[in-house]
């Protein structure tokens, strides 16, 4: 659904929802929140790694959310915004935890989806995401599970367009370096 | 070394999956053919890497599961402490601006009687409200000059402590003329022979010296001066021991 006000500029579902919940309407946060839950999990749980930790800076995520609100100046997209908190929080918790060394055993992360999720589950991929920094995975995250552009990218970091490119460039080749070396080494790709 | 810009188009045609730009990049750059497959890889484990179940249940939001910011309990912690810092200064301006008050009803114990003999300082602290009454003599010079120091040429003939009052249940005499020089901010000596009954006292605002002066003539002593502020309690001996009683006035 798309509104479009002459002279306003465009409106979309989620500036609408953002609109009824500042004028009162509760119902209308519910709907933003079903609507992003999954995603803010998923974009916590890839910088995170762990699904519970995800699950938790999910709930406070929405709660700031819910409390700040009436901060969104509207000149980025209720997603952008959304998941520059959700980065930001999730970042700040990783290094939070990071002194701690939690590692997260991978037969404890796979009890928590779905059993045909879990079949595709490769843990090299998550062995290699574990050895970035929570800002590589952050861009990486962004980039192939959010898929979002570099543009838009780079206003969820808050850094400028080249930056953006620059560091996914620098955080894919990373992965692939680790990944590689999870990975038997053969000749054949598909 | 794979130049930047190969290494981009690489990457675009991995992202891309288009078959016909793998095979077009494989016959322009066969030696880079198994880089490109490694890319390719990389970009299928990256894109199939969210492994969150497509259908994730979502909770009830709840508006109360902010966790309290560490912040938050650092600034309580520092508001703590400048709170018991401030406490802390206040009672020790407040101990330190009141001034001690006159002495009044003492009880001694006999059995905790210092030595008659020894140089008696005077608290400096103990005598706030001293009226100098000898030529500029003020109580304040007097605590900065060492009461040790005697100089026999400038012995004045009665020394100013200010009205006191001074009021003892049972003490001994040694015990009782060393309260009387402290209160009146001077040193004294008591001369062996001079005699220590249980005494006890009840001045109300008079000179120390006029104290030791009374008490002498109720207890056989006389009191000397012997300097700026130092007094010598010399026993009457051509005298009668004079009545030794508990009260004195």
């Amino acid at each position: 659904m798309s509104i479009y006000f002459e002279g306003a500029g465009s409106f979309d579902e989620d500036s609408i929802l953002v609109e009824r919940f500042l004028a009162g309407e509760a119902s209308a946060f519910e709907s933003l929140y079903s609507k992003y839950y999954g995603k803010v999990l998923s974009l916590s749980k890839g910088v995170l790694i762990s699904e519970e930790e995800a699950a938790d800076v999910t709930q406070e995520v929405f709660t700031l959310v819910y409390r700040n609100l009436h901060r969104f100046n509207r000149q980025s997209k209720f997603s952008t915004w959304l998941f520059r908190i959700t980065i930001n929080r999730s970042i700040q918790e990783s290094r939070k935890r990071r002194f701690k060394h939690k590692h997260v055993e991978l037969s404890e992360a796979s009890e928590s989806i779905a059993p045909e999720q879990a079949e595709d589950a490769d843990p090299r991929i998550q062995s290699a995401m574990e050895k970035l920094t929570p800002q590589d995975r952050a861009i990486l995250t962004l980039f192939y599970w959010q898929e979002q552009n570099l543009q838009e990218i780079s206003e969820s970091m808050e850094i400028n367009l080249n930056a953006a490119k620059t560091r996914l460039y620098r955080a894919r080749e990373r992965f692939r370096i680790f990944f590689e070396k999870e990975v038997p080494h053969d000749s054949e790709g598909n | 070394m794979i130049p930047r810009e190969i290494d981009d188009l690489m990457w675009t045609i991995a992202e891309g999956t288009d078959p016909a730009a793998i095979e077009a990049f494989g016959e322009r750059y066969p030696n880079l053919r198994e880089e490109l497959l490694k890319r390719i890889r990389t970009v299928n484990a990256l894109k199939s890497g969210n492994r969150l179940p497509k259908s994730t249940p979502v909770p009830t939001f709840q508006n109360t599961q902010v966790r309290p910011a560490n912040w938050r309990l650092a600034w309580a912690t520092f508001g703590f402490a400048i709170l018991a810092l401030f406490s802390f200064g206040f009672i020790r301006y407040s101990n330190h601006s009141v001034p001690n008050p006159d002495v009044t009803p003492v009880n001694i114990s006999p059995a905790k009687a210092p030595d008659a003999n020894i140089q008696f300082e005077p608290n400096r602290d103990l005598n706030p409200m001293t009226v100098p009454n000898n030529g500029g003599n003020t109580s304040q010079n007097q605590a900065t000059n060492p009461p040790t120091t005697i100089d026999p040429p400038q012995t004045p003939e009665t020394i100013s402590g200010g009205l006191k009052t001074l009021k003892l249940e049972s003490a001994p005499l040694h015990t009782a003329i060393l309260l009387i020089a402290e209160s009146g901010n001077f040193t004294v000596t008591i001369a062996s022979g001079t005699p220590n009954p249980t005494v006890k006292l009840d001045f109300e605002g008079m000179e120390p010296m006029d104290m030791l002066k009374e008490l002498g003539q109720q207890y056989a002593f006389t009191p000397v001066i012997d300097g700026q502020r130092a007094v010598l309690i010399i026993p009457k001996k051509d005298e009668d021991e004079g009545q030794i009683t508990d009260n004195n006035r």
